[in-house]
């Protein structure tokens, strides 16, 4: 089916589009790092605004980090029972509890925006002019991204589990 | 919450639900039973972007990731056996030393043993040590630097006890030394008994083998020297070490190229990124307990039943063993510190002593059957059945829990070089 394949490209072209942004942000972070060191002790000014755009980096690549985790199933995750039960029953509990988690990141979805709203309406700027509610937009985002991907994920292995065990 | 509260989250989490999501699902449910606003969470969440020293753990981890991807671990272990081979049991002892300082870099991620079992079994096996001694030694080691600076456990700590950390990092060394020191006596003793190959000391493989790894022995010096030496803060340590790291691994030695680098900071972020997703979820909770007064309750129930400081520290190290074999080290720190801390304080514990008592506890917990991590780890890089592995680390586990009732009992070890 096209529609589908399109559907994949776009899929992957998401998944590429934010390792890069990752990666770019992790270098721009050490840069960042090394500029604020480089001022503080070459002519003793600290520079104000490096702190929090580094602060606002971390929160940037651990959100950015659990959605590839979240991709590639990575989550960190008490597994004691996993192992102990029938294949047939593990899709099925796997399914259950990716739907869940999807369930939880997308009730995070609204609140998150209302946070960003409320800094929008305050116009406060971060750097270079950067509005504080784009920095802050990630977490709606991201929480919207790792709902998706638990979602399709949960229900490719309610799929696969079902037709596993006809 | 009630029964209802505490169990619905444990059942979650029992099926293998992502930790944060656990996390988040039981902070959604509280503030809705309490009547507050959702976007509390987020709010919380938001602590992400303004933690002071929270930029470090990114930043350390990558450098531990880089240079578990060079050649450095190998040039490690040829320079120290070269120096230490000759003595009896000397290359375990050098096994303990090379994991101990390549955890302490790499944060004790499970990278230790992955990046080092390799090397070290085939050395050891070909000095005629018995498999099962190797064996042990090595999964219990995996852990086993995790008292030293920079590792990413302390700073976790650190983080969410809202503690000093170049504190913390003084503090563990001397726990540390204690825990290698007494592996060692062992190792000597068990290398002596086993009649193990003895290499004869060679000055000319020492000087090989310390040209060959000039560029990577001022390391250390540049994570403590800059922090100690008040050049920098511990964040600003973190980045002139994988500055460091990447101009050493890929402008001298070029065991990494320009193109091994995405895939190595991506490999880094993720773990980063499973960590501080729970970090941030967590803030909430640590509210949730304490408007529940979850602690108080706990230092209630305790109080009742046990008075000396003595006995508390022994029920302490039991529950935190546990908890460090079942959970895992990071979310144990995480979910577990703003549990236990007050408590402890209650008890006249001090927080940087209690933060030794935790990590070793942790640390040992993670070789531990029948959870223990190390254990799992190992049995896929050695190919061996996990209950082999169990008998395996028995001796080691002796031998650090008496080095974790030194810690736990003699405070001094800990804040001796604490201002």
């Amino acid at each position: 089916m096209p529609h589908s394949n399109s559907f994949k490209t776009l899929g992957s072209f998401y998944d590429r589009l934010e390792e890069i942004l990752l990666v770019s942000l992790v270098i721009l972070m050490v840069t960042l790092g090394f500029l604020q060191i480089l001022f503080r002790n070459l002519i003793s000014v600290g520079i104000v605004w490096i702190d929090s755009l580094v602060r606002h980096l971390v929160l940037w690549i651990a959100l950015l980090g659990a959605s590839v985790a979240t991709r590639e199933n990575r989550h960190i995750t008490i597994d004691i029972i996993s192992g102990r039960v029938t294949p047939g029953n593990y899709f099925w509990v796997q399914g259950a509890v990716q739907l869940f988690s999807a369930l939880v990141c997308l009730l995070l979805v609204y609140p998150a925006v209302r946070f960003v709203q409320n800094d929008y309406v305050a116009g406060k700027t971060l750097a270079f002019g950067i509005p504080l509610w784009l920095a802050q937009s990630i977490m709606p985002a991201m929480m919207m991204v790792m709902g998706g991907r638990f979602f399709l994920q949960g229900i490719k292995k309610l799929f696969s589990g079902n037709r596993g065990r006809r | 919450m009630g029964i209802l509260g505490s169990l619905f989250p444990l059942f979650l989490a029992l099926v293998g639900t992502p930790l944060f999501i656990v996390i988040a699902a039981s902070g959604l449910l509280s503030l809705y039973m309490e009547g507050i606003d959702s976007s509390a969470l987020i709010i919380e969440l938001y602590k992400l972007a303004h933690t002071p020293t929270l930029p470090a753990i990114p930043v350390f981890a990558l450098a531990g990731y880089l240079l578990a991807a060079s050649k450095a671990p190998q040039r490690l272990v040829r320079l120290s056996d070269a120096l230490l081979g000759w003595l009896p049991g000397g290359l375990a002892v050098i096994a303990l030393l090379v994991s101990a300082v390549f955890t302490a870099l790499t944060g004790a991620t499970g990278l230790t043993i992955i990046a080092l079992g390799g090397l070290l079994f085939p050395a050891l096996q070909l000095q005629k040590y018995p498999e099962k001694f190797s064996l042990g030694l090595l999964t219990t080691s995996g852990t086993l630097g995790l008292l030293f600076p920079p590792s990413f456990p302390i700073i976790l700590y650190g983080v969410v006890a809202q503690i000093n950390i170049d504190h913390l990092f003084l503090a563990g060394i001397l726990p540390g030394l204690l825990m290698i020191f007494l592996l060692s006596l062992y190792s000597f003793w068990k290398g002596l008994q086993a009649r193990v190959a003895r290499p004869r000391f060679s000055a000319r493989e020492a000087w090989g083998a310390f040209r060959e790894s000039i560029w990577e022995l001022p390391l250390p010096f540049v994570v403590l020297g800059g922090i100690y030496g008040g050049y920098v803060a511990v964040s600003e340590a973190a980045v002139l070490t994988v500055l460091y790291v990447l101009i050493v691994e890929m402008g001298v030695y070029r065991d990494i190229r320009f193109r091994d680098l995405t895939p190595i900071i991506i490999k880094s972020s993720v773990l980063v990124g499973g960590i501080l997703i729970i970090l941030g979820v967590s803030f909430g909770l640590t509210n949730t307990l304490i408007t529940e007064e979850i602690p108080t309750k706990i230092l209630d129930f305790m109080r009742s039943r046990v008075e000396s400081p003595w006995v508390f520290l022994l029920w302490l190290n039991l529950f935190l063993l546990a908890a460090g074999c079942l959970l895992g080290m990071f979310p144990a720190l995480i979910v577990l510190v703003p549990l236990v801390l007050p408590v402890a304080q209650a008890y006249g514990l001090h927080p940087v002593h209690l933060g030794m008592i935790l990590l070793t506890n942790l640390e040992i917990g993670a070789s531990l059957p029948p959870l223990g991590v190390n254990l799992f780890v190992s049995s896929i890089r050695f190919e061996r059945p996990v209950l082999e592995l169990y008998r395996a680390s028995i001796p080691y586990i002796l031998i650090l829990l008496v080095s974790l009732a030194a810690i736990t009992y003699w405070p001094t070890l800990s804040l001796v070089f604490i201002p």
